[in-house]
């Protein structure tokens, strides 16, 4: 049943029956923090479809921006990603071969938000 | 007890509803070292040629990624994964899906640039084998330099707060005595989480004595465990966690040296694809027994959606020493890895171990 595993997956008091424990493998991937973002036309409000989503912590140095997700028909992307006490992640949005101007932000307390990202033209 | 027959019911659920959140991609069976207890006989010039990232991708893509929970992983493994030039551009290419991936390593060519490299392509979770301190390792091995390689590696790890790490040891009749030192050793590393295997007599193993511990040896290691596990939980401190693999069903030391039960999720919410494309359970699973379709004739996604019937109803296993068996309904067989060929006989029976023992 789908809804109990739901259930149970969300309450506090049970979720160490979810920790997995690993036989042969690694431990799970770490992330401890999800967003929703919907990316849209600054211009026009359209939906893009195919924007690249990468993260990179603030604080971190020399790090490569990471993709960690891509929008789809509908301009939303569902990104998880690992963060740290402290430290903001910022994002960086860009669509390949379009000529929308890539956007770069910082998101405070970013646990769980739908997050609005408005794309403008390039000049 | 309450608590199992609770537990028996979330299990029995999560077999139901099977969602897959963790996936193996055997990218490689080319291997540097030569270690004694491989399950694969993977060696350097491997017969079968990695698979191209971009099958693997195409597998990936049947998913649909609202049936993708927030969890779902994929795991590298091998052969040893760093030995795929493209390795990076690998990690990119699953992290843009907006999913995690992990690997299991040696750690031979995990140095500092590796590291920032990986990271870099989003990296999220890592393994790195050590069995034993300094020439017990290369001997386990196959390859001198081998614990320095693994240590370098672990040293680099363990101080990285953005991946979650382990460390991994297979313990054999060698090692076993040197439980404590090993321990010292990691914890003085910053290692935080050490998980220990015993071996499986599969592959090169399976004739080898060396490898499998007496019934004494084993429970001898489960004390170590508990002991450890019930000393960090008195100090509540940041010492390093101990526990046993959920490799199989251990009757008393059960929720004494893991967290929770056992419970062989293979099939259930693991799966993998093998270097040939085979779909399967764990890639330690006999393949030509259990193997549940191929990548390059099914779509992954349909397949575990559809087939998987041997992982998900385990009442097959009721034969052999498991036909009579009072553990039988928490045990369910053991873990899958544990039968093999015909599947006459579950070739490793933990609980017998302990139950023998004492």
């Amino acid at each position: 049943m789908k809804w109990l595993h739901n259930l149970l997956k969300g309450l506090s008091l049970t979720t160490a029956l979810f920790i997995f424990q690993a036989c042969y493998g690694t431990p799970e991937w770490l992330h401890d923090a999800n967003l929703h973002f919907k990316v849209v036309a600054a211009d026009t409000g359209e939906p893009l479809k195919d924007v690249y989503v990468s993260s990179r912590v603030q604080a971190a140095d020399n790090l490569d921006w990471i993709p960690c997700g891509r929008t789809n028909e509908d301009g939303e992307a569902h990104v998880y990603f690992g963060t740290e006490e402290g430290q903001d992640p910022q994002f960086r949005f860009e669509r390949m071969d379009s000529d929308y101007k890539v956007k770069d932000t910082v998101l405070v307390d970013t646990r769980y938000r739908t997050v609005e990202i408005r794309l403008a033209k390039a000049e | 007890m309450l608590r199992d027959v609770l537990f028996r019911l979330f299990r029995a659920n999560e077999t139901k509803v099977h969602e897959l959140n963790y996936l193996f991609w055997e990218c490689t069976t080319r291997c540097n070292l030569h270690c004694r207890h491989c399950g694969s006989d993977c060696m350097a010039a491997s017969e079968d040629i990695d698979m191209p990232l971009a099958d693997f991708l195409q597998a990936l893509d049947t998913i649909p990624s609202k049936e993708r929970p927030p969890e779902f992983t994929v795991v590298l493994t091998g052969g040893e994964p760093l030995l795929r030039p493209d390795i990076v551009e690998v990690g990119r290419a699953i992290r843009r899906r907006g999913i995690g991936w992990s690997m299991v390593s040696n750690g031979w060519f995990y140095d500092e640039a590796m590291h920032r490299k990986l990271l870099g392509a989003g990296l999220g979770a890592l393994t790195i084998s050590l069995d034993g301190l300094g020439e017990r390792h290369d001997w386990m091995r196959g390859r001198s330099g081998s614990f320095e390689r693994a240590e370098r590696a672990i040293t680099i790890a363990a101080k990285e707060p953005r991946i979650n790490f382990d460390v991994v040891s297979c313990i054999n009749r060698r090692n076993i005595g040197e439980l404590d030192t090993l321990h010292d050793r990691l914890q003085a590393l910053g290692v935080k989480q050490w998980r220990i295997f015993t071996i499986i007599p599969i592959g090169r193993a399976k004739d080898d004595p060396d490898m499998h511990l007496t019934d004494a040896e084993f429970v001898r290691l489960m004390d170590f465990i508990q002991a450890r596990r019930e000393a960090a939980a008195r100090a509540k401190d940041d010492r390093m966690n101990v526990t046993f693999s959920c490799e199989g069903y251990l009757g008393p030391y059960e929720r004494k040296v893991r967290q929770n039960p056992f419970f062989c999720r293979a099939g259930v919410t693991i799966a993998s694809v093998l270097i040939d494309g085979r779909i399967c359970g764990c890639p330690n699973i006999d393949r030509n027994v259990f193997s549940q379709g191929n990548i390059y004739q099914d779509s992954l996604w349909e397949v575990w959606q559809q087939r998987f019937e041997a992982f998900r109803d385990r009442r097959w296993t009721r034969r052999g020493i498991c036909a009579d068996c009072p553990v039988w309904r928490d045990c369910q067989g053991n873990g899958m890895h544990n039968w093999h060929g015909d599947c006459g006989q579950v070739i490793n029976c933990h609980y017998r171990k302990t139950a023998n023992y004492s």
